[in-house]
């Protein structure tokens, strides 16, 4: 399922939330939603759900407008790292008893086996599940919901390293089995880049970039090698970030080398690799005063 | 793990809340009759317990019904993409319906308690100005459903304000107790200003007082933000 945003503007009293945001995302891909806290990710999200009306400007999936729009909105689920949606009197099974009965597309097996996966007991009340049980509990509903819009915002923060690996071999296992629209709004880039085919990256409320994921790491060049020799061919450069370790050191550089450059590099000894989206993503979105 | 299966999606509110809404009534019914026993174990027993009881107590658990009606399976529902629309007509037909059973249940207890009197030998009086004798169990049923259609519906209307926002609740709250005056005090001794009326008119104005709360309701619902909580 296509998203569409054409114009869209959210505010709430005098906070404008989103401003004139225009976006096309074609179906049957992974997409990461990068951007600062209060860029407008939540609320970007919240309306491709349907969870708000859009001040101006039309949101639509499946080229179906969304608000209050049963035939878009049954084919999209939006899960958040608090898990809004389930109260936290109710239990765990619950919560998967009521999406057995509202979504046509649930699989209830893959949901217990999921719960199983991350060790969450179904007896338990949300409200006393730990914050990373709780992300665990909503990673579970949004991957058995396997609506063909899948929006996963923070979903898996709290949860541990050995959790978040589970997650990402879900995701992407579940997707490769059946193939839908999935988007991940994280400020844990690198852990999950490896998903993103494309990349949208908002900043207070506007769009910064959308586009493929490949094409924006080579947008920059990690380099490599002896600190003395990186130093100096680095030098004139937008140097985005650097790390030594001994005599070693790896500078990020925003912009691309032409061969000329890279064959220097290689007679210097250096190595030259693909940038951290990270790197990138806090390039594009430091404000003034902040490094970049 | 266990699950209930399919269900069609107003149906499992109603089963859910009816489950346990007979819960509590059991409870609450057992210790009325045990307070029943005690007062003629321990003094004379003339009066009917269980319609003292059922005066304040169970509209109350109804006003708590309606509100968790709203803050339990409004953002579940919206959640899982039904409309606020669907969501609004599965709630009102679940306040029906519900409201229905617990009045059900009421009429029951009243029925059950004529039984245990009956038992004992006892008189069972209730005050003379109520909209119902005491063993007339279809007027009992009435207007306890009466009475809970406004209560339940109310809970809803408050419930749902609040969620918009607190500005929205505390305006509100004034008109819900004005719904609740408004519709009278059916199912206890009529001591508000527009009780001293007739078992029918009583009835119309329980039914007005929900036709008005489930109008005011889908006005505060039919665009209401989904609210994201924050960690």
């Amino acid at each position: 399922m296509n998203i569409e945003l054409d114009g869209v503007r959210l505010r709430y009293g005098k906070t404008v939330a989103l401003d004139g945001l225009t976006l096309n995302l074609p179906g049957g891909r992974i997409y990461g939603l990068l951007g600062r806290n209060g860029s407008g990710k939540t609320s970007l999200l919240s309306l491709l759900a349907g969870f708000r009306r859009p001040t101006a400007g039309t949101v639509r999936v499946g080229g179906h407008p969304v608000f209050e729009n049963g035939t878009a909105t049954a084919g999209i689920c939006l899960i958040r790292e608090t898990l809004d949606m389930a109260h936290h009197s109710v239990k765990v099974k619950e919560v998967l008893e009521v999406a057995e009965n509202l979504r046509a597309t649930w699989d209830g097996d893959y949901a217990g086996t999921l719960l199983e996966k991350f060790q969450v007991l179904p007896g338990t009340s949300v409200g006393a599940l730990s914050r990373g049980k709780l992300s665990a509990l909503g990673v579970t509903v949004g991957l058995a919901s396997r609506t063909p819009v899948t929006l996963f915002d923070e979903s898996y923060l709290g949860m541990d390293a050995p959790a978040r690996y589970l997650f990402r071999d879900e995701v992407l296992a579940d997707f490769m089995q059946h193939p839908r629209t999935i988007v991940l709004a994280t400020h844990l880039i690198e852990e999950v880049a490896p998903l993103f085919e494309q990349v949208v990256i908002i900043d207070r409320g506007r769009l910064v970039l959308h586009e493929d994921a490949d094409d924006l790491r080579a947008r920059g060049v990690a380099v490599t090698g002896p600190a003395a020799e990186v130093d100096r061919f680095v030098a004139g450069l937008t140097v985005l970030g650097e790390q030594q370790l001994g005599p070693t050191k790896a500078v990020t550089v925003y912009g691309e080398l032409d061969d000329d450059r890279r064959r220097a590099a290689r007679e210097r000894g250096l190595e030259l690799g693909p940038i951290a989206l990270q790197d990138l993503f806090v390039h594009l979105t430091a404000a003034k005063g902040e490094p970049a | 793990m266990s699950r209930t299966g399919k269900l069609a999606p107003g149906s499992f509110i109603v089963l859910g809340l009816s489950v346990y809404t007979a819960g509590i009534w059991a409870a609450f019914t057992a210790l009325a009759m045990a307070v029943a026993v005690g007062i003629h174990t321990f003094g004379s027993l003339d009066d009917s317990v269980y319609n003292v009881a059922g005066g304040q107590l169970p509209r109350w658990f109804m006003f708590g019904i309606g509100i968790y009606l709203i803050r339990i399976y409004l953002p579940m529902h919206v959640g899982h993409g039904r409309t606020r629309r669907q969501f609004t007509a599965h709630a009102l037909a679940s306040i029906v319906l519900v409201t229905a059973a617990g009045a059900a249940l009421m009429t029951a207890g009243y029925a059950l308690e004529g039984l245990l009197y009956q038992g004992l030998d006892r008189p069972r009086n209730i005050p003379a100005e109520q909209t119902f004798a005491v063993d007339e169990y279809p007027l009992v049923f009435a207007a306890y459903w009466g009475a809970f259609l406004v209560w339940m519906s109310v809970g809803a209307l408050v419930s749902t304000a609040f969620y918009r926002g607190s500005g929205t609740g505390l305006l509100t709250v004034p008109v819900a107790v004005a719904l609740i005056i408004l519709a009278g005090d059916i199912t206890s001794d009529q001591n508000l200003p527009f009780d001293d009326v007739t078992a029918p008119t009583s009835m119309v104005q329980c039914l007005s007082g929900f036709l008005v709360a489930a109008g005011l309701l889908w006005a505060l619902l039919r665009d209401i933000p989904i609210q994201t909580r924050t960690s």
